[in-house]
């Protein structure tokens, strides 16, 4: 009988919807496949695992680097290649171009693609507008890999700096599609000097984008595109009217209660939300099961926040969306009013563990602001907000009644003002971690997380806003947290507890991507060039090795001919690059003072690599 | 036209000779010019307990204790909201564009001017892979072009120490005449 009524509700869903595909039955079937890796996150998860274990505990110290391939492009190289097949995919900073190497024939070049033709990107801008709006370095994360649904083949999506989307077939490089997203240029209102870093990501028929350019005045948003021909299939605004932001005012929660009407309209002052950033350009997941997608948006627009008072909703805020509509489930706003650009665009880890002894299906994010969140993903009930950095102090606690973050006046820029130097904020506006994605075993059940240790002072003031150009308003000076002189670390975290579980100093801030696999070996990567395999449960060092340049980009594991491989893009570049080249303070060694001053210009050049190891 | 005032670096230095006391900063002073008409920085010495710059090397390098004056102050402000996310804070570089503080080396306040208001491509010389915005647009830039002039050619001569924000004098509203 349960069964009948139950075959009964499936029919009535599918006379319902007769619209709705079936899930990507490729990418689905091959995240699980470890001889690949199909997708920038490793899985829909974002688990960054692999289930190779040829590599491990016991003879990781012997990795030998296997070859090496230069990108012939300089600047800071973030993201990782693709592995499908016997074919390596991998992109570069600014032009954006793309290799495809053969791995069966000693990764010769199948076909290379550059979007920039006679020093024009397809928006019509020149690479050199494009340039001049980077926010921070002129890094792009990487290509995103679907087959069937649209997509053919095999389809290579690249998400151009430009901001335009670009479909190549996978086998050739040629263009199937292009269409631009945004605005590079200049003259449109909450739009120009807009630009795209982020990854495209595949679900289902459809592949989405976000947009950067917060510092600019961008109004940001979510947009999915179909596969097959490029055509907008949805485009979901961070802020605005009800209907720009695909919301049902009765049915999208925040904090398990409906938002209401007009909740992002009623938490700006005036027209400010027009411009009022919110950018979206970090790591994204998928549960097939409850069908959300999961995302973070960034920083309120401008910098200075006595100019726009209220929550400034729905900036710096995870999102579940439904793929197909774009219509959102729920919202956790983590930085209400952001006084310091923590942007939330961090990766969305899904994880099905114990938190406080109940099993969860969890969502757990690593946020600027400092604090590590476990949601329920389902729901979107908070279920643990602590701090994995200890020195983080503009918040003393989340309050888990409402949600907020219960703010410090002392480190309130907007508390103390205009023309104010707000001094010892932790963490710096780079956040306790930026974009760098954290790893998650399930084998060991630990969370493995790179991050930064660095403090600021900041000063908010009036700026005016013209379209096209930086909106900022704010000054920061960072420095390196008080009582060491170390920039980064390497942490373990309990999520189910919100817990470190064991630390490891860096001289410079951790800026890229974790590795866990079943070999219980973790890799990651640091600024002064240096590959790092450490062992999965106690973090002791197994192996390191200097790289051509500094580490931005995040590690990927795959199989070829029986051989598992590691690989990472070395190119120094990036905010960290431009933070921290030159040392963060004055060289006061001579005075007797804490030897804090460290410039990263004296370890490591300019340089992408792509670097593979194998036993 | 701004009337020019006749504080000098003549005058800065004799200020040197002055121990004003933490609660005893000096008054503060208009926009600098030098005496080609370029703009400059003004600083006044004394015992603030704020670090203005350090002189000397190694076992000899010590901390010289000041003011700067508010107009490079505003300088150093728009530096740190415009520039430094590209050429690193201080002026002191990054691994995306060149340290401010030693173009002036071959970049005059006429070459650094028309940089910022037309900024430069990688065919005119900007670094591989790299371009200038050009900020002509922006008032937010714009109205502190000088400044910023004053606030780079402060770090250029070593007159002005890395980090925080760096002690400064009282506004002075410019006079037009």
């Amino acid at each position: 009988m349960k069964s009948i009524v139950k075959l009964v509700l499936v029919c009535v869903a599918c006379v319902a919807l007769p619209g709705v595909v079936q899930a990507n039955d490729w990418l689905l079937k091959n995240q699980n496949d470890p001889k690949q890796w199909v997708m920038p996150t490793g899985n829909y998860s974002a688990h960054r695992y692999s289930r190779l274990n040829q590599i491990n505990r016991g003879n990781v110290g012997r990795l030998k680097m296997a070859w090496n391939f230069s990108t012939g492009v300089l600047r800071g190289h973030e993201g990782g290649p693709l592995v499908i097949g016997s074919t390596l995919y991998i992109h570069t900073p600014i032009p954006n171009k793309v290799f495809a190497l053969d791995l069966d024939n000693d990764a010769r070049i199948i076909w290379e693609y550059n979007p920039v033709k006679g020093g024009v990107y397809p928006s019509g801008d020149t690479m050199d507008r494009v340039i001049s709006v980077m926010c921070c370095d002129n890094v792009n994360r990487g290509v995103a890999y679907a087959e069937g649904q649209g997509a053919g083949d095999g389809t290579i999506f690249l998400h151009a700096a430009d901001t335009t989307l670009i479909a190549l077939d996978a086998k050739t490089g040629r263009e199937k599609w292009k269409v631009t997203n945004m605005d590079p240029g200049t003259g449109n209102r909450g739009v120009s000097a807009s630009t795209g870093t982020g990854v495209p990501f595949v679900v289902k028929d459809k592949v989405g984008i976000g947009c950067s350019g917060a510092e600019f005045g961008v109004r940001c948003n979510w947009t999915m595109y179909n596969m097959k021909d490029g055509s907008r299939a949805w485009r979901a605004y961070s802020m605005g009217p009800d209907d720009d932001m695909l919301v049902d005012p009765r049915r999208t929660t925040h904090m398990l209660k409906p938002i209401g009407r007009d909740s992002s309209l009623d938490s700006w002052k005036g027209d400010q939300w027009e411009t009022g950033g919110g950018s979206i350009w970090g790591w994204y997941a998928w549960d097939p099961k409850a069908d959300l997608i999961y995302y973070g948006t960034g920083n309120p627009s401008t910098w200075n926040p006595v100019v726009r008072p209220g929550d400034n909703r729905w900036s710096m805020t995870i999102m579940a969306r439904n793929p197909d509509t774009g219509v959102a489930k729920w919202f956790y706003q983590m930085t209400p009013f952001d006084e310091w650009d923590y942007d939330g665009v961090n990766e969305m880890i899904l994880a099905d563990i114990k938190v406080k002894g109940k099993k969860r299906r969890a969502l757990v994010h690593f946020d600027r602001n400092g604090f590590a969140y476990t949601m329920d993903r389902i729901t979107g009930e908070l279920l643990v907000a602590e701090k994995y950095d200890p020195v983080v102090n503009w918040a003393t606690h989340v309050d888990m009644k409402t949600g907020r973050p219960q703010v410090v006046d002392r480190y309130s820029t907007a508390h103390q003002g205009e023309d104010v130097n707000t001094t010892g904020i932790c963490p710096a506006a780079l956040g306790t971690k930026d974009q760098q994605p954290a790893a998650y075993s399930p084998k060991s059940n630990i969370f493995y997380v790179p991050t930064n240790h660095v403090c600021m002072d900041y000063e908010p003031f009036r700026v005016d806003y013209v379209a096209g150009n930086a909106y900022v308003g704010a000054t920061l000076s960072m420095y390196p947290a008080p009582g060491g002189t170390n920039l980064g670390n390497f942490i373990a975290w309990d999520a189910g507890e919100g817990k470190i579980l064991w630390s490891i100093p860096e001289p410079f801030s951790v800026w890229s991507g974790a590795l866990a696999t079943a070999g219980d070996v973790v890799f990651y990567g640091t600024l002064e060039g240096y590959a790092k395999a450490i062992d999965a449960k106690s973090g002791k060092n197994l192996y390191t090795f200097k790289t051509a340049s500094g580490i931005i980009g995040n590690f990927h594991t795959w199989m070829h001919e029986g051989k598992q491989y590691v690989s990472v893009l070395s190119g120094v570049g990036g905010w960290a690059g431009i933070g921290l080249a030159a040392g963060l303070t004055e060289d006061t060694a001579g005075l007797g003072a804490v030897g804090a001053y460290k410039a990263l210009h004296n370890y490591t050049k300019l340089g992408g690599v792509l670097n593979v190891w194998s036993l | 036209m701004l009337k020019k005032w006749m504080y000098t670096l003549v005058l800065t230095v004799l200020g040197a000779s002055l121990a004003y006391a933490a609660d005893n900063r000096p008054p503060g002073v208009p926009a600098q010019y030098d005496d080609d008409d370029n703009p400059t920085y003004y600083y006044a010495l004394g015992d603030s307990g704020n670090v203005l710059y350090y002189e000397g090397e190694g076992e000899n390098r010590k901390p010289v204790y000041g003011w700067m004056d508010f107009a490079t102050y505003r300088g150093w402000r728009t530096y740190h909201a415009e520039c430094h996310v590209c050429h690193g804070p201080d002026a002191a570089g990054s691994t995306f564009a060149p340290a401010l503080k030693d173009s002036l080396d071959y970049l005059d306040w006429e070459k650094f001017s028309d940089l910022i208001v037309n900024g430069k491509t990688e065919a005119q010389g900007a670094q591989v892979g790299n371009a200038m915005p050009a900020f002509g647009n922006n008032p937010n830039v714009m109205r502190d072009l000088e400044n910023l002039y004053r606030y780079v050619r402060m770090r250029h001569e070593g007159k002005l120490r890395r980090g925080p924000r760096p002690p400064k004098l009282a506004k002075v509203e410019e006079v037009d005449e």
